[in-house]
């Protein structure tokens, strides 16, 4: 079981999460990480008032968790709910055959944590370093029973995930590998600039054999369909993972079917 | 933030967007065999009788709940609405999905001239069926009435089994 159980630093039986994880408490006497959160202004918190978000505060933990490392695992207790405050995620089901099918990718300013029967019903795991904000469950729905408003709040917060789902499933009804591709590209860009980012040049925080996953193609055919996009001046490809839209008016040609 | 919850119709070309929330709700179903199960819920019927499937969706039009619906003749009451295989997921803040997803079954049963409402849990007491029943007592349902269910066993070459692993009903085929 690999949960987020971040666990005391002076525990003695660490796991290998507790060794990729720092967690720190926010009393409420201590100015609180909201205040200088860059995800705040662009996540559902921003809606919060003061006392809303001292009272979130005075129960959540920020934790940091290294590249690759687990933030929790399909089926485990489903102890906790999160938000991302700074990198990227990536949520996915392991198939009955072993084979593993990302659903989603996630980004700062978005929340984690859907369950079923108190179990989670995903896997979860950093792409690159990640900062999380992180509830106990029991506790934040112990708050919403106190302030039944912030109930309302906190849906828009938490449908993050099924929202990622539901844009691959789209995705995937998109015929060919360009379209698939291309619309991805644009999904990152719209993303991006979502969260208060300029969005273009995109950064890819996922590995192609990850891109692939999510798309359902083989990471020869991501590949070689960027390489296509940038023969034909469509994109260009930075350094550092990032890509520039050069023709943003035909990708979303692509990304149509036209 | 709040989200403006609007009720929506699924469609054909929603069905395959609608199935990552069935998938949180029932693990191990594939893409493939909700398709096949809902699409008969999509196809018109008498207007005077209509039945579907209606989604609760957010402002980014992500599908959050949903639940099948079916207008039937009674007895007792001439008409009913009846809303079975409701699927709302255990997400905080979902009691403010409860109520849009019970109150889009009562605006739809008055629209169509419903005396009353069956909602219907097949699957046992899970936890979350347990929650959304304290939610419905607590809107005014009754939850007194007495019904009973009993796994029948498959045929032998009628699991409706079709290589995925997951095991269909004979009804369930029937619904395909």
């Amino acid at each position: 079981m690999h949960s987020a159980t971040c666990r005391d630093e002076t525990s003695d039986t660490r796991s290998r999460f507790s060794l990729a994880v720092r967690a720190s408490a926010h009393p409420m006497h201590l100015a609180s990480p909201c205040d200088t959160c860059q995800a705040r202004e662009f996540s559902a918190c921003a809606s919060l008032t003061g006392e809303e978000q001292k009272r979130l505060a005075a129960i959540m933990r920020t934790i940091n968790v290294e590249p690759h490392r687990p933030i929790f695992d399909e089926a485990d207790p489903a102890e906790y709910v999160y938000t991302i405050t700074a990198g990227a995620v990536k949520v996915y089901k392991l198939l009955g055959d072993g084979r593993r099918q990302i659903t989603g990718f996630l980004f700062a300013g978005d929340f984690l944590g859907l369950t079923h029967n108190e179990v989670y019903a995903y896997s979860a795991e950093a792409l690159v370093p990640a900062r999380l904000c992180r509830f106990p469950r029991r506790r934040l729905e112990a708050l919403l029973a106190e302030i039944p408003h912030l109930e309302e709040r906190l849906l828009a917060m938490a449908s993050h995930e099924l929202a990622a789902a539901q844009d691959q499933m789209m995705l995937l009804g998109r015929k060919s590998a360009r379209e698939r591709v291309v619309s991805f590209i644009l999904m990152l860009f719209n993303s991006a600039t979502r969260h208060g980012g300029p969005g273009n040049p995109v950064f890819l925080a996922m590995s192609r054999g990850d891109i692939a996953d999510y798309l359902g193609l083989t990471t020869e055919t991501v590949s070689r369909t960027v390489t296509l996009l940038k023969k034909q001046g469509l994109v260009e490809l930075l350094d550092d993972r990032r890509i520039r839209l050069a023709n943003m008016s035909a990708l979303r040609e692509i990304a149509e079917g036209f | 933030m709040v989200d403006t919850l609007t009720a929506r119709f699924l469609d054909r070309r929603t069905i395959d967007k609608a199935y990552p929330l069935v998938r949180n709700i029932v693990p191990g179903m594939t893409a493939a065999r909700w398709a096949r199960f809902v699409r008969p819920h999509l196809m018109p019927r008498s207007p005077d009788w209509p039945r579907g499937v209606m989604t609760i969706q957010n402002a980014g039009g992500c599908i959050l709940s949903l639940f099948a619906f079916e207008v039937r003749a009674d007895l007792h009451e001439t008409r009913i609405f009846c809303m079975d295989h409701i699927m709302i997921p255990d997400l905080p803040g979902r009691g403010t999905l409860w109520a849009s997803t019970i109150g889009a079954a009562e605006r739809l049963a008055e629209m169509n001239g419903c005396g009353a409402i069956k909602v219907e849990f097949a699957r046992g007491p899970e936890r979350s069926d347990q929650k959304l029943l304290m939610a419905l007592e607590a809107m005014g349902y009754s939850l007194a009435s007495v019904r009973a269910s009993k796994r029948l066993k498959a045929k032998p070459g009628d699991t409706g089994d079709d290589g995925d692993g997951v095991t269909r009903s004979v009804r369930g085929l029937c619904d395909a």
